[in-house]
């Protein structure tokens, strides 16, 4: 008797073992980690009885990114960025959660009326208690009475929620590499700038175009040019600048053609901002600033006291074809 | 804000009284053989502080001349220019009180007097922005969307590519290489190109000579910007005479790769997306990405493209637009009468659609 309830406690300690694996240990059971095996692409994990190869899974860790001269649309180099940064899988539900949350935190929450004790006017009974053989009044002020004050109001408040920041990081690169995927982060060399013809800028430095209207002009067609050409511009959906900081030409540019892009720093950019246009165009420093900044759920925050034991933040922007 | 001089206003004597508008009616005759840019490098534009690609960049003499064009404008301005031509200078009549001629009797009604018209507009006459000084940028003015064209510059591409490696100059090959005609065009994919099963890859003809046409040389005449093509019937020939080999070589050095994705871009504006670029490990997943045809905008384009059978139903009628109450009314013969009568009581005859829509949408969307 005793021997039978031994057995069966020594039965559930080894399916509790075997139950007790973490999801990282099957990885390693399932990937050989040494080069050599690494050419078998089966391995067996079960018992003999019921022995399967299974195939060995390897998801890549890197994306290829091609970086693109502005506003000739060249190609210049291909970078490796992480997984984890422009291509993670979409979810919808977070999206709209950071959506939500922006848009929450937008609100001024300026709207203010006033109760019958801000309404300007006396507090003095506006008729006898009784005796007119009408109803009973109070002051003027009541809100029963046109020109009183409002009961139920709105008064100024915050509208703010809040969202864990490591779910809104996630919503962030979500949405670049939701981009990323449908071919619509355009990632250009640092110094995005618009140039404008040298014959432009004499006319304009010899005092022949001192017409506001004219230069205006001159430079919303050939903005509208540089746009249409690499099909970036109102056909296609608009576009969404993003760089560093402020450039004195190309922001002013697209505020003159506003039906065909808008551009922004890094500053002002949200993750509405990133799902709204046709495609993201964005200077390749911007994007790791941006990168860098949403990226809490990625890098610890923990004191190591080894450094060498810290763990490192997914690398993005080496480059692999130059 | 630009402080603008005050101009002189010039002696009466010798204007008429029809220069009383702001711009002179006649503009100056400019120079023809005015020195500046070369076009196909004027037009290839890139940031200030991306130097635009070696083989595009302008050559020390150009830019002396350049420089000294502009200096030269500064003396007599408006002369110089040829891509693009400002208005005239502003001219003034002289006020009424001090015309010479004893005849002169000031207009009273604007009847006969010239009109110039205003700035508006200026930019899109053809005589001042001609369709030369227009943005050109690295991918072709026009989409190759035809499939048998897309072939022949993916093998042009591979070809050239893999002759570059051959020949060992492989520094060029992640750089800009020159169009070139129909006949470069003709001599490349008519190489020779196979692959065998283990991967490697064989070139046979004259590779130095496909290698020597990605070089741009100094010497060389101005390169025609318009891509070459040929005709379907000759592509359909040539592409019976190649090895069916050529489509299963292998695209697995990033740098192969990058340079015919890049050439590619270059010969057709097909751009295989960054996410699409691990299907392309050879010519053929290659060419499943690149001929993909596009997807038709609206559904009335999809139906009319694929719905042939949709749109031969007894009992189905297909409109490209929305069916309003004015297109029923119209196809009863009843819109005019309800037209006229609605004229009569002068009521408006605006119809569907007069209102509005959404104009916070209209913003968001960068409309006014």
């Amino acid at each position: 008797m005793t021997s039978k309830a031994v057995r069966g406690l020594n039965e559930a300690m080894r399916s509790l073992s075997l139950s007790s694996q973490t999801c990282r240990e099957m990885l390693s059971h399932r990937i050989p980690i040494t080069a050599s095996s690494s050419s078998i692409s089966t391995n067996f994990t079960r018992s003999m009885a019921t022995e399967a190869p299974l195939p060995a899974w390897r998801p890549a860790t890197t994306v290829p990114l091609t970086i693109f001269d502005f506003p000739s649309c060249e190609p210049k180099r291909l970078e490796s960025w992480s997984v984890k940064h422009l291509n993670l899988p979409l979810r919808r539900d977070l999206l709209h959660l950071a959506v939500v949350f922006e848009g929450d935190n937008t609100r001024q929450g300026t709207a203010s009326s006033k109760t019958r004790w801000e309404v300007r006017g006396s507090g003095r009974k506006i008729k006898p208690q009784k005796g007119l053989g009408t109803a009973r009044a109070g002051d003027r002020n009541s809100p029963i009475r046109r020109g009183g004050g409002k009961v139920f109001g709105p008064k100024p408040r915050d509208f703010g929620t809040k969202m864990t920041r490591k779910a809104y990081d996630v919503a962030w690169r979500t949405a670049l590499s939701y981009r990323y995927r449908r071919g619509q982060l355009v990632v250009c060399e640092d110094g995005m700038e618009l140039p404008l013809p040298a014959e432009f800028e004499t006319m304009v430095q010899n005092g022949e175009l001192n017409n506001k209207e004219l230069q205006d002009s001159f430079i919303s067609k050939w903005t509208r040019q540089i746009l249409d050409t690499n099909e970036w511009g109102r056909s296609h959906g608009r576009s969404t600048f993003i760089t560093t900081n402020y450039r004195e030409d190309l922001f002013p540019a697209l505020d003159l053609v506003p039906n065909y892009g808008r551009a922004m720093d890094t500053e002002d950019v949200d993750v509405k901002d990133l799902l709204t246009t046709g495609r993201i165009i964005v200077e390749r420093s911007a994007l790791l600033d941006l990168i860098e900044r949403h990226q809490s759920d990625l890098v610890t925050n923990v004191y190591y006291v080894n450094p060498a034991l810290r763990p490192t933040p997914p690398q993005s922007g080496n480059v692999l074809v130059e | 804000m630009r402080r603008i001089p005050r101009l002189k206003r010039p002696s009466a004597s010798g204007l008429s009284i029809s220069s009383i508008n702001p711009f002179s009616s006649t503009p100056q005759p400019r120079s023809a053989s005015s020195p500046s840019k070369p076009s196909h490098l004027a037009r290839l534009y890139s940031s200030d502080n991306q130097p635009v690609p070696r083989s595009l960049a302008p050559s020390p003499q150009e830019q002396e001349n350049h420089v000294a064009a502009q200096y030269s404008l500064q003396d007599t301005p408006s002369h110089q220019y040829h891509l693009y031509k400002p208005p005239p200078p502003r001219s003034y009549a002289s006020p009424s009180d001090e015309v010479s001629d004893p005849s002169y009797a000031p207009a009273t009604t604007s009847a006969g007097l010239e009109t110039v018209g205003d700035l508006a507009g200026w930019w899109d006459k053809s005589e001042h922005w001609s369709e030369a000084s227009d943005f050109v940028g690295f991918r072709p003015r026009e989409k190759v969307v035809d499939s048998l064209s897309i072939e022949a510059a993916v093998r042009r591409a591979v070809i050239e590519a893999f002759a570059l490696q051959q020949v060992g100059k492989e520094d060029i090959l992640t750089q800009v290489w020159p169009v070139g005609g129909v006949e470069e065009l003709r001599r490349v994919i008519q190489l020779d190109l196979k692959s065998t099963e283990t991967g490697h890859v064989s070139l046979e003809g004259d590779v130095a000579e496909v290698a020597r046409g990605l070089q741009w040389e100094a010497s060389a005449p101005e390169a025609a910007q318009t891509t070459p093509r040929l005709d379907s019937t000759e592509l359909l020939r040539l592409r019976n005479a190649w090895d069916i080999s050529w489509k299963r070589v292998p695209l697995v050095d990033p740098r192969i790769k990058f340079a015919v994705t890049k050439r590619i871009f270059q010969l057709t504006g097909q751009l295989v997306p960054d996410h699409a670029l691990s299907d392309a490990t050879n010519v053929v997943g290659l060419l499943h990405i690149v001929q993909k045809p596009p997807k038709p905008k609206t559904l009335t384009e999809e139906i009319q493209k694929e719905g042939k059978d949709l749109i031969n139903l007894p009992n189905v009628t297909v409109a490209t637009k929305r069916v309003t109450r004015g297109d029923k009314e119209q196809a009863l013969g009843r819109l005019k009468l309800m037209q006229e009568e609605l004229r009569k009581r002068d009521l408006p005859l605006e119809g569907h659609g007069f209102a509005r829509k959404n104009r916070e949408l209209a913003q968001l969307q960068g409309g006014m």
